[in-house]
């Protein structure tokens, strides 16, 4: 049996019956996207100490290691005061969706490394769309895709919420044309411009 | 069958199943706590012992089946998961790989929905479940890993 949970969201799916065709319907399609790990690779945190905690008893040397691959991997911008990590939307959702895709979590994780680098630090998610559709639309779908990128992020990696902020901007802030200078559409452009944007503020 | 009988015959069967009720997971009766047990042990709370009633390996799913009953003779609390990252402190090892409870698209655990703090009265139980992927089918035994109890070691893979 399924039971719809609303948490302010889309309804989410809670299974009471392990026997029941929907659960085990969802089970076998949840096969795909399985976790399975190899033991002797894996560095699970201790239950009961906290992934900071964790983390230091990896040794700083790890710690450093692990944020500068995730750096480098997310093409993350650095400056004195923050740093910025600019995720294609393309990457991250299904087109006019705001549910993460099983293909964004790699890049997910690495940008939850560098919030457990800098846990202290203030974060901006800032969700943008291309220019395409109506205004209203755009800024709702912009708002929703940078509150599942948060909601990723408190749920599968553990990161404080109330040290996140969300921020919807449709079309407002684009970084590529959206149009060629005849007035066509420019589809690399707008691809640029749909994006998450997360800013860490370094303090 | 007299009338009388076949009329009251419902309300018997009602009654009888009543307290028995177990559909996947939830407390069941001292009655109903009576199936069978793969494997045992004492959790971490003194009174309550832990028992793998099922673990069932169908189409690439491992479906498994925790009991956790009150043999003391008072009301006992006991934590079963809720949030992501206690479900994943329950997993199942098998060779040398740790398989965590299925998740659905929308990042559902396949399992008895979050619980959280579960007071159980004496004699009562309560069955908890989750789906995992399953070992391949060379692997007949396998390692359970709970929050609440040592390792279930060696548990049997029925197919």
């Amino acid at each position: 049996m399924l039971v719809g949970v609303a948490m302010g969201g889309p309804a989410l799916a809670a299974y009471t019956d392990p026997d029941a065709p929907e659960t085990e319907a969802a089970a076998r399609a949840a096969l795909p996207n399985a976790i399975v790990r190899d033991i002797a690779a894996t560095v699970r945190d201790i239950p009961g100490l906290s992934r900071d905690v964790a983390d230091r008893g990896r040794g700083v040397e790890s710690r450093v290691q692990d944020l500068d691959k995730a750096i480098k991997d997310l093409d993350a911008k650095q400056t004195d005061i923050e740093i910025r990590i600019q995720l294609p939307a393309d990457v991250l959702f299904d087109f006019d969706k705001a549910n993460i895709r099983p293909d964004a979590h790699a890049a997910l994780r690495n940008v939850a490394v560098i919030l457990r680098a800098y846990s202290k630090s203030p974060t901006l998610i800032e969700g943008h769309t291309d220019a395409k559709g109506k205004d209203a639309y755009n800024q709702k779908l912009s708002e929703q895709r940078a509150a599942s990128v948060k909601a990723w992020l408190v749920k599968e990696a553990g990161i404080e919420p109330a040290r996140m902020t969300t921020r919807g901007w449709g079309k407002q802030r684009p970084i590529a044309p959206n149009t060629k200078p005849g007035g066509k559409d420019d589809p690399a452009g707008r691809q640029k411009n749909r994006r998450v944007e997360i800013v860490i503020q370094k303090r | 069958m007299n009338p009388l009988h076949t009329l009251l015959a419902p309300f018997f069967i009602a009654g009888t199943l009543g307290l028995a009720a177990v559909s996947g997971s939830g407390l069941v009766s001292p009655a109903a706590a009576q199936t069978k047990a793969i494997q045992s042990q004492d959790t971490n709370i003194d009174g309550l012992v832990g028992e793998i009633t099922q673990a069932q390996r169908k189409d690439g799913v491992l479906t498994i089946r925790l009991r956790v009953r009150n043999t003391s003779d008072s009301t006992k609390q006991i934590r079963f998961p809720s949030g992501t990252s206690e479900f994943d402190k329950y997993y199942v090892v098998a060779g040398s790989r740790k398989y965590l409870i299925l998740r659905d698209s929308k990042g559902e655990m396949i399992a008895t929905p979050d619980k959280g703090e579960t007071s159980l009265k004496k004699g009562e139980g309560f069955t908890w479940w989750a789906k995992f992927p399953a070992p391949p089918a060379s692997e007949k035994k396998f390692g359970f890993f709970t929050s609440i109890a040592p390792p279930f070691d060696d548990v049997p893979i029925s197919d």
